[in-house]
């Protein structure tokens, strides 16, 4: 006997041990789902095994990591120079110690102790005074202040807009102590209290944005709320009976906690900017469990019979069942090739999520109809207009000329998707943040930022010596200034003030201050006693940080940047990758890259480097699954053809609404297309039974397309309303963006297997659907 | 397979980027340190790596001209006549044009210390000054330049020439030398009154015995006898004044925070309004009649035409034509 007759037997002999079974284990796994928390992981965004994240991880102690946040107090009228707001900047620099996950030494602010000036007073002693130490009480220690700032190329332009009008406080957060909630909640409460009528608060950076999303979780759950009894109301609509409700829904939330359950015993955290995911995979289940029920009630209409209709409909359905199970699990287990842990996670949580299925859908399903008192009516209800439309396009799509249509516009549809495609982007495609709408407080916050200050988004290269001191050469500290000057010429940068320009300036300011005397020396051990000077002239540690490590080994470049969009990236890269080629620094390595854009740069490579591959992976592994489950590789063929096109034209959609394609996007488009094949495994399986029975390639379409596709193109449509509501509730436009591109991507699964699938089994008439046919008379004859 | 793979390419295949030149960003990060006039409406600005930039129109457009192949402080520059002249610079350098500008060659020093200032008394004849009491002089174009040094520590700052025979050069610790003879002899007896005896001198200028030198902290000295006896003027400011012209009647002093003073015949220096965009310090400032030029950091450049009453921002940032002479690569 073969495992599914075998199993078949046991279902129907024994339901509700069946049943019994895989509540038990369902239960089990809800008790690992409770264990769940959600939140972000800045680590679990960027690709391990990229070298600028060799390079990122390695400096982010000294040189400060990608996690800062930029808070601009920006005066409405007159300039900083006033009692009143000095005062503001200094409590709020005070207060931001206070800050959950704040790295106390990387406060910066002209309120700020470590932030300070170059001085030589007139006996010679060179001094290294703070910027602002006490709050000047009079006009004439105020234009001294305005005169130190000015003056200060750390300050000036950096920490005081160049108006005078906006002063900018930093702050770095050490990674694995940030709690983004907690910090939201905390710089929301100090804007609203610090914020009044002379002094406008904006605040940006990563840890911001990340807290933002927090906020939005209890909107997230509402709208998921309101989606399921969306979807629960259709099935009412479309089956009027009680099972066609239940058992779906059911499905659907014990599935759920196989797959929560995982991430539990996983210990993962679970990342909000991947829900579209687990809603595809549930939207599956769903589709699983419908046509289950489509079947059922057709052989009951049939039979009359609880027993039969319930074992006939299983035996009918689980082969495809288990085959679009398995393939679906297998295309998501292709997002591995992509090593991000976000993506890692995601695919091997949601393919066990799919897999559950089997026991979920292919046998709890079956198992409860065999238990459940039958339905109370024979007939089987069916919604006249869709039933009406289905008739009409399976009549087209099977037609002599109607199938010939239905292929052209696909090829137009392919060709013209794939010149559309050709200007996506890959990383964020536009400035701010496009998990935000534009005019969300923080992406104004992070304009305002940018376009008074040098840039919040930093691009960080590290000169590497093989021996202490190497930066203390001239011909390094020559070679970071080159550098700066190549990507100033080449990409727009903005460089903070790094070790170049320190030593240029000590030598001046110990030569009398005379701009003159702005050049390197000629030793290592006249820049080291210049250096020296300064961290002697300084009363608090740590000011030499920001340029250089301790032993004088290594180096920071920090180039500030007014955007991360992909295209920016791409070229910082390639311009620093250029200057690098052509100036090797003896004894001595430059590493990229540091900050939020080299964390970017490594995360949006990989996309493009595995992206391809990624999807390449996908559609190989589901042709040879189908293949060698039909034995053939027609049925593998005509199967692709849908994917290719919802992979084309999903693209294009991204491209023509300038979603870029970056961590967050990429697995929702991939698994989007991997997964509409089962739609085409349960329509290409019922034309190879109904061929038995009608004898023509195009009546057994038009009968596929009549009942399977009846019930594809129930959940398609059923699931697309579902993210309407996410579409138009959600306040992250990162949701919105994704619940468009869900639906544009069911939507074409659905066409692709209810139109394309039967138009090419009319043209293709593949031979592999005659052999069944075939064998039993061969045998009977 | 092959048209998944084909897709899955173009799908990706990102718009190649292009991006121009942009030199033009740079000129915001340039530190200029000099500035000389050697014709009506020619202006030559050098500075820091390498930069020098010249101006056929008085300043209206500017085009970056290649003089050194490395990124060496360029910190004087003086013509002899409208074709030839010299740019000094860091480590003893000594760059030569005999063709107003078009083409300059390196010339041989018997210094590796920082030249800080040139003066061309004509075509064939220079005096250049620097660190650690260096003093060369040149009478054959450069051919040969002459060491004839301090035998002392002091860093010299300027040096200025009113004709052949007469000369002053100044520097730290109150340092002024004249010169009656052309450099034969050097006398140093001065008095400063109103000021330290040893205060640190940035730059001099002379017309026929009047002189004034500029100095830390807002020192500026005035000397009506042809530069020994000194007397302090009240400046009015704490600023160091690094460089001092003369236009005319009036005279000219530029400083760190971008200050400029004005001051008549009579000595009574006011400081002048200057555009509102100026920050950072002037370090130089030159006329040629009623117009003249004050350079300094972040690529500042200021013309003035009525003597340095009122002046204008001239920065070569967003004024560069079209060069044909190229940049020199670091």
């Amino acid at each position: 006997m073969s495992l599914k007759a075998w199993l078949v037997d046991l279902t129907m002999r024994r339901p509700l041990w069946v049943a019994g079974v895989v509540l038990a284990l369902s239960l089990f796994f809800f008790s690992q789902m409770l264990r769940v928390e959600v939140y972000s992981q800045f680590s679990d965004q960027y690709p391990n095994r990229h070298p600028y994240v060799a390079t990122f991880k390695q400096y982010q102690e000294h040189f400060g990591g990608a996690n800062d946040i930029f808070i601009a107090l920006v005066r409405r009228q007159g300039d900083i120079y006033d009692t009143e707001f000095l005062e503001k900047l200094k409590r709020i620099t005070l207060r931001m110690n206070s800050a959950p996950g704040v790295d106390h030494y990387r406060i910066r602010s002209i309120a700020e102790k470590k932030v300070r000036g170059v001085e030589i007073d007139v006996i010679g002693i060179l001094k290294a005074p703070p910027i602002l130490d006490l709050i000047p009480d009079s006009a004439k220690e105020m234009a001294e202040l305005r005169g130190r700032v000015l003056n200060n190329d750390n300050v000036y332009g950096v920490l005081v807009s160049p108006d005078h009008k906006a002063a900018l406080l930093t702050a770095s957060f050490i990674e694995d102590r940030i709690d983004y909630a907690a910090l939201h909640a905390f710089m929301q409460q100090l804007k609203a209290e610090e914020e009044d009528e002379k002094t406008e608060i904006h605040i940006t950076g990563f840890p911001m944005l990340t807290g933002w999303m927090f906020f939005y979780n209890s909107e997230m759950l509402m709208i998921f709320a309101v989606t399921s009894l969306l979807i629960g109301g259709l099935l009412v609509f479309y089956f009027r009976r009680a099972h066609g409700v239940l058992l779906p829904l059911s499905s659907a939330l014990l599935s759920a906690f196989w797959g929560l359950g995982f991430v539990g015993i996983a210990r993962y955290n679970l990342d909000p900017l991947i829900l579209a995911i687990p809603f595809l995979v549930t939207a599956r289940t769903t589709s699983h469990s419908v046509q289950l029920m489509e079947r059922f009630y057709e052989e009951y209409q049939e039979s009359g019979s609880r027993e039969t209709a319930a074992r006939h409909s299983m035996e009918a359905l689980f082969t495809p069942g288990l085959l679009a199970v398995l393939t679906d699990a297998a295309g998501i287990l292709t997002i591995l090739v992509i090593s991000i842990p976000l993506l890692q996670k995601t695919a091997l949580f949601c393919s066990f999520w799919v897999i559950s299925n089997i026991f979920t859908v292919i046998l709890f399903n079956p198992a409860l109809l065999a238990a459940l008192p039958p339905p109370r009516t024979r007939q089987h209800y069916v919604p006249a207009f869709m039933e009406g439309i289905l008739r009409r396009s399976g009549q087209i799509s099977t037609g002599s000329r109607g199938r010939w249509a239905v292929l052209a516009v696909a090829a137009l549809m392919l060709g013209g998707g794939a010149l559309l495609s050709r200007n996506l982007t890959v990383g964020d495609a536009h400035p701010g943040s496009p998990i935000l709408y534009p005019d969300h407080e923080y992406n104004r916050a992070d304009s305002t930022v940018n376009e008074l200050f040098a840039g919040s988004d930093q691009f960080k290269i590290f000169l590497e010596g093989d021996e202490p001191d190497t930066v203390k050469r001239p011909d390094a500290i020559e070679a970071i200034e080159g550098f700066q000057r190549h990507m100033i010429a080449e990409t727009g940068a903005w460089p903070a003030p790094a070790l170049p320009q320190l030593v240029r300036q000590i030598s001046r300011t110990y030569h009398n201050a005379d701009p003159k005397w702005k050049v390197l020396p000629e030793t290592p051990r006249w820049v080291g006693n210049l250096l020296f000077l300064f961290v002697n002239a300084s009363p608090v540690p740590g000011t030499l940080d920001p340029y250089m490590s301790w032993d004088g080994k290594s180096a920071n470049m920090t180039l500030h940047y007014p955007d991360h969009k992909g295209d920016t990236i791409r070229e910082v890269v390639s311009a620093a990758k250029s200057y690098i080629d052509e100036h090797p620094v003896e004894g001595a390595q430059w590493r990229m890259a540091g900050g939020l854009m080299g964390v970017l740069a490594a995360a949006n490579e990989e996309v493009l480097a595995y992206q391809a591959l990624n999807l390449v992976i996908i559609l190989t592994t589901i042709f040879l699954f189908v293949s060698v489950s039909y034995r053939t590789p027609a049925a593998g063929a005509i199967l692709l053809a849908p994917l290719v096109l919802a992979a084309d034209i999903s693209i294009a959609f991204m491209s023509g609404r300038e979603i870029g394609l970056n961590v967050n996007t990429l697995p929702v488009q991939a698994v989007g297309v991997g997964i509409g094949v089962d739609y085409g495994i349960y329509i290409i399986d019922r034309i190879r039974s109904e061929f038995r029975r009608e004898g023509s390639y195009e009546a057994a379409a038009r009968k596929a397309v009549l009942t399977t596709g009846l019930a594809v193109a129930f959940t398609a449509t059923t699931l697309v309303a579902g993210v309407i509501f996410w579409f138009a509730m959600s306040s992250l436009r990162f949701q919105a963006e994704m619940a468009l591109l869900l639906m544009v991507v069911m939507t074409l699964n659905m066409l692709g297997a209810v139109i394309l699938i039967p138009a090419l089994v009319c043209v293709a008439r593949p031979r592999y659907m005659r052999r069944g046919l075939e064998e039993p008379d061969s045998r009977k004859g | 397979m092959a048209l998944c793979a084909a897709l899955a390419l173009a799908f990706v295949s990102a718009a190649s980027e292009a991006r121009g030149e942009a030199d033009s960003a740079l000129f915001a990060y340039d530190d200029y340190y000099a500035v000389a006039l050697p014709a009506d409406d020619t202006v030559w600005v050098v500075g820091g790596w390498g930069r020098a930039l010249r101006s056929g129109d008085g300043g209206e457009t500017w085009e970056l001209r290649s003089v050194l192949d490395e990124p060496r402080a360029l910190l004087d520059a003086s013509f002899g006549d409208a074709r030839r002249g010299w740019i000094v610079g860091e480590g003893g350098l000594a760059l030569r044009t005999e063709d107003g500008g078009l083409s300059w060659y390196r010339q041989k020093t018997p210094t590796e210390y920082n030249l800080l200032a040139v003066e061309a008394v004509d075509a064939e004849r220079a005096w250049a000054v620097g660190d650690r009491g260096v003093i060369v002089r040149t009478r054959d174009g450069g051919r040969t330049w002459l060491d004839e040094s301090l035998d002392r520590d002091a860093i010299l700052n300027d040096v200025a020439f009113t004709d052949d025979q007469r000369g002053w050069i100044v520097g730290e610790f109150g340092t002024v030398l004249r010169t009656r003879d052309g450099g034969s002899s050097w006398e140093e007896d001065v008095e400063i009154k109103g000021a330290p005896e040893d205060v640190y001198l940035f730059g001099a200028v002379f017309e026929g015995e009047l002189g004034f030198a500029t100095g830390l902290a807002g020192t500026l000295l005035r000397s009506q006898d042809g530069g020994r006896a000194w007397q302090a003027l009240t400046s009015g400011t704490l600023h160091h004044l690094f460089s001092v012209a003369l236009a005319g009647g009036e005279s000219l002093a530029v400083g760190d925070q971008a200050s400029i003073l004005r001051m008549d015949s009579g000595g009574s220096p006011a400081p002048v309004a200057t555009p509102n965009s100026l920050s950072g310090w002037l370090r130089a400032v030159a006329f040629r009649g009623a117009t003249g030029f004050a350079v300094g950091s972040k690529g500042q450049v200021l013309r003035s035409r009525d003597a340095g009453a009122s002046w204008q921002d001239v920065s070569p940032l967003g004024r560069i034509a079209a060069t044909d002479a190229g940049e020199p690569e670091p």
